[in-house]
This record gives C-alpha cells, structure tokens and sequence, in this order.
C-alpha cells in the first residue's frame, strides 16, 4: 500500500519504540495475586451521608408538632408553700390587695368581717 | 464469557494493553501500572462487559483508555503539583548489545514520546494505535468511540504534526 510506504520512517520509529516498552513489560499477573488497595468510598456516597445526618438533625430541631407525653409538665406538681408561708396570711390581707369600687360602700362591712373570717381560717389550715 | 477465558484473554494482551496503557498515561510506568490492573479488575469482576461486537482487544483498549481518563481526572490536582513526572519519563530500557545502538534507540524513543506528547488527544491515540498496535483505522476508530472519517482526519493531521515535530532542531 501506497500510504503504508510512505509511513515506513514513522513506522520504524513506533518499532523501536515497541521493542523498548515490551523489553521492560512486566509480565502478566493475576489483579487477585497483588496486595489489595484500601478502597474507600466514593466520594458521593460520603456527601450523601453527610447530607443525611444534616438533614435529620435540622428536621429533629425544627419540627413542629404536639409535645411529647414525657415534656409534658404537670403544673399542680410544681407548687410549693414555703414552711413560712403562713406569716404572710396576715388578718385583711384580702383588702389590701381587692381594689374597692364605688358605690360598694354599704356592703363594705360584711365583706372586710367575712375576709377577716377566711383569712382566720386559712391560717387555722395551714398551722395544721 | 467464563473468568478463565477472560484470564486467558487478557494475558494473551498484556503486552499489547502495557503499550496502550503507558500511551494513555503519558508514559508514565507508575500510572500505567495502576490503570491496568484496575482495568484487569473492571473485566474479571464483571463492571466491564465484553459484548463481543467487536474483537476483545478493541474492546479492552477502550476500557483502559477510559479507566486512563478516569485515573487522570481523580489525580488532576496532583498533576499540577511541580513533582509531577511528565511524559517522556520512561526509564531508558537495556538495549541491544552495542552501546551506540542503544544510545542511538533510546534518543529516538525520547525523541518520539516527546514529540507525541505534544500532539492533540486524539491524534496521539489514533497513530498509536495504528503505528504500535498495527490496527486500522477503522479498528481504532473502534477503540476511541469516534466515526472512521473523522478518525482519519485526525491521523492524516497528526502524522503531518509529528513528522514536523519530529524533523525540527533542537525542539524536542
């Protein structure tokens, strides 16, 4: 062939070139004969990992829902009365923190003596 | 195919795919090691498949070439590095008996993996794979995945690159 002819300078070359490489050519060997690499995960999976974890943290902290039976607080627990508490009953408390109104005035009475009565007995209650 | 066969196979090339892969990796010993046995390992595991539309060595040139690419990208980084071992790094091998031969051959593959390395892609592989593999073009064609005209319009561009390559002073 005409073309193979005119190549024979460039195919002399690739010959020589040939006769270099497979002198030094290791010989064939079985992938599973040589040491195993440590083959680590691709990177995309480690980004999809990664992604997972943030997305489940960001869902745990900003999902909106009915509080758990374990968050709820029972209020009534919570109270406490100091052992002292009952100083503070002093007799008339009850109009010191009622706000009068006008035109209350004829039932006046009766409401500070029935007060003075509650607070009496609120006072009896809580020394017992 | 059996993994016997594919074992078979693959030994009966292994002279010819060490030439192709030192070619894909820029004559680089180190990285044509690792992309052959990596390409070794896509065929017996089965990630790469033999079809049979073609000859199995078309075949298995086209799955080291592209394992070649992919090795390349994963270490693009690492190749700017000023380390970096750049093509004609092959170690000069034992010649022949005489010295002025061998002295002779060894400046002639330098000369040539030089002047290849500044040749585009396509057409380094293309008179590779015809001048050292003694494919056609159109087997070759084959190998890179590419029409058989265009194929041979990179060839015919890339010999007349390399014989002006190869016939300047002093360049190489």
């Amino acid at each position: 062939m005409t073309q193979d002819m005119n190549d024979n300078d460039l195919r002399d070359r690739f010959r020589i070139l040939r006769s270099d490489v497979e002198r030094t050519t290791p010989p064939y060997r079985r992938p599973a004969d040589r040491p195993a690499r440590v083959r680590l995960a691709p990177v995309w999976v480690t980004v999809a990992a990664l992604a997972t974890l943030v997305a489940g943290a960001v869902w745990i902290a900003t999902r909106d829902g009915a509080p758990s039976p374990q968050t709820l607080v029972a209020l009534d627990a919570t109270w406490w009365a100091g052992p002292t508490d009952f100083l503070l009953a002093t007799p008339g408390i009850e109009l010191l923190r009622s706000v009068p109104t006008i035109g209350a005035i004829e039932g006046a009475a009766d409401d500070a003596s029935q007060a003075i009565n509650d607070t009496a007995e609120r006072t009896e209650r809580i020394r017992s | 195919m059996h993994r016997p066969d594919l074992e078979a196979e693959l030994e009966r090339h292994h002279r010819a795919a060490y030439g192709w892969a030192m070619s894909c990796c820029g004559w680089d010993r180190t990285q044509a090691d690792d992309v052959l046995q990596t390409s070794y390992l896509k065929v017996l595991e089965g990630r790469a498949t033999f079809g049979g539309r073609s000859a199995f060595r078309t075949w298995l040139f086209g799955v080291i070439r592209r394992t070649a690419l992919e090795y390349q990208r994963r270490n693009a980084i690492r190749r700017l590095l000023p380390l970096h071992v750049g093509p004609g790094s092959m170690e000069p091998p034992v010649s022949g008996t005489d010295p002025a031969t061998a002295v002779e051959q060894k400046e002639t593959t330098r000369r040539l993996t030089a002047a290849l390395a500044r040749l585009s892609g396509r057409q380094r592989e293309l008179l590779h794979l015809v001048f050292y593999e003694d494919m056609s073009i159109s087997q070759a064609a084959d190998v890179l995945g590419i029409g058989v005209g265009t194929a041979r319009t990179h060839y015919e561009r890339g010999k007349r690159r390399l014989r002006e390559l190869l016939g300047g002073r002093g360049e190489l």
